[in-house]
């Protein structure tokens, strides 16, 4: 039984005809063509899928595309401004923390949603916002260096500028 | 996935009467539910969404200081309340240990209780803390205690159809304290045993304890030793120690991927034991 859903997604609004058993995960790759976020295990727990919806990190896997009817869906594609990348994108690039990419859209992304509300974390805490992000190649170390990075690189980032005498 | 019929109900009415198909689920946070149907573990014909009912994520203190959290209330929010941290340590410390940042931001306290799994974070706190919850079915409202909700593995008391609508936590007396504790193999991973511990103290002196055990046997389990022996004496490291044992001797753990049933319960009494001395601690402060 299909269902006509108006998916904000990136700022843009897709008007999809789905299915109700579509994952938004599913939508997102294969009718809206956005492919940086991945199916990694598809049940919740490898974090490659993770989204924002409404700035809060969500498994895309385990949600069903016609339950996001009315929320803000920002994914990986919707960080770079006007082709400008994110501070966390640039950091990312800048220390190193990319391997293979496949964790890389959703460890920035819940990221993103850790310094839009922390100002000035610690690596314990980067540590705990990724700990249900897996990443099979780069052992996390360069990962919390690229996000404490961009903590401290980009204070309009975040809802309060981080101390820069840190 | 197999198709299946996707419902928007807007009152309690609506989704008690779209529940009383066989195959019809109530749909949560999804973190458990979509995995089950991803598994095909389940079978089911019709989803029923509860998120579209309006009052179902209330989190607030009634007038008798009873804690009324609505089904839909998730972890997050448990975890990051400054209301519950403070009153009830216990739920929101259970709470901030289910699985990881991201699954906390849409699982539920109603979906962490009625998916039924042993090993759940949630329900061990809650039988501490001796919840109840308030049930509607098509035939009216019941009450069902904590202790009594999980009958086995993935089998609740919930009886077909039903929802679960609010969980009644009731006051803490001064001097509580409470603490969960998480044996796991790794950051995010269910529990090879769950220990929640409530605590009466005055000052050093335990008054009276309530202990219950996660993911140590079909479903968690309340130690009634272990919680004797602590009543009337003060907590040092010998007496927790000793509920440790008593629990151990108490428990009938099953064998599964996450650890084997000799296993769990050697942890039991390491963990038991643990959970009262942090406990007592935490009531000291």
């Amino acid at each position: 039984m299909n269902s006509t859903v108006a998916l904000r997604v990136n700022g843009e609004v897709h008007e999809v005809t789905v299915r109700a058993d579509r994952t938004l995960l599913d939508v997102l790759r294969h009718d809206l063509r956005l492919t940086g976020t991945k199916e990694g295990c598809d049940v919740g727990e490898c974090g490659a899928c993770t989204v924002l919806l409404d700035g809060m990190p969500v498994r895309a896997c385990l949600t069903l595309a016609v339950d996001v009817r009315g929320r803000a869906v920002t994914t990986i594609e919707g960080l770079a401004d006007d082709g400008a990348l994110h501070p966390l994108q640039a950091a990312f690039v800048r220390e190193g923390a990319i391997q293979c990419g496949f964790c890389t859209s959703g460890m920035i992304l819940v990221a993103k949603a850790l310094l839009d509300e922390a100002s000035g974390p610690d690596a314990e805490a980067v540590g705990r916002a990724i700990s249900g992000n897996l990443c099979r190649c780069t052992g996390y170390g360069k990962i919390v260096s690229a996000v404490l990075a961009a903590a401290r690189s980009a204070p309009t980032t975040t809802a309060q500028a981080p101390g820069t005498a840190r | 996935m197999r198709a299946f019929e996707y419902v928007e109900p807007t009152t309690l009415g609506e989704a008690l009467a779209a529940l009383a198909d066989d195959d019809a689920r109530a749909l949560a946070g999804g973190v458990s539910l979509m995995v089950l149907i991803k598994n095909r573990l389940v079978a089911l014909r019709r989803v029923v969404n509860l998120k579209t009912i309006p009052g179902l994520d209330g989190l607030r203190v009634g007038p008798n200081g009873a804690l009324h959290v609505g089904p839909l209330v998730t972890h997050r929010t448990l975890e990051r309340s400054a209301l519950v941290r403070e009153r009830w340590p216990l739920l929101a410390s259970a709470a901030a240990q289910v699985a990881s940042p991201v699954i906390r931001n849409m699982g539920t306290i109603g979906g962490n209780v009625c998916h039924g799994d042993p090993a759940a974070d949630l329900p061990p706190a809650l039988i501490a803390l001796g919840a109840r919850f308030q049930i509607a079915t098509a035939g009216g409202d019941r009450e069902i205690p904590a202790e009594a909700f999980q009958r086995d593995v993935y089998e609740t008391a919930l009886p077909p159809g039903a929802i679960l609508r609010e969980i009644v936590v009731p006051p803490a007396p001064p001097g509580s304290a409470g603490v969960y504790v998480k044996l796991q193999r790794n950051a995010t991973d269910l529990a090879i045993v769950g220990v929640a511990t409530q605590l009466a103290l005055d000052g050093d002196h335990c008054r009276g304890a309530c202990i219950a055990v996660g993911a140590a046997g079909a479903a968690p389990v309340r130690v009634h030793a272990a919680e004797a022996c602590l009543a009337g004496r003060a907590v040092d490291e010998a007496l927790a120690r000793r509920a440790g044992q008593l629990a151990r001797e108490a428990v009938e753990p099953l064998d599964d991927a996450r650890g084997s049933a000799w296993y769990r319960r050697e942890m039991v009494g390491v963990m038991v034991a643990r959970a009262v001395l942090a406990a007592a601690t935490n009531g000291r402060r």
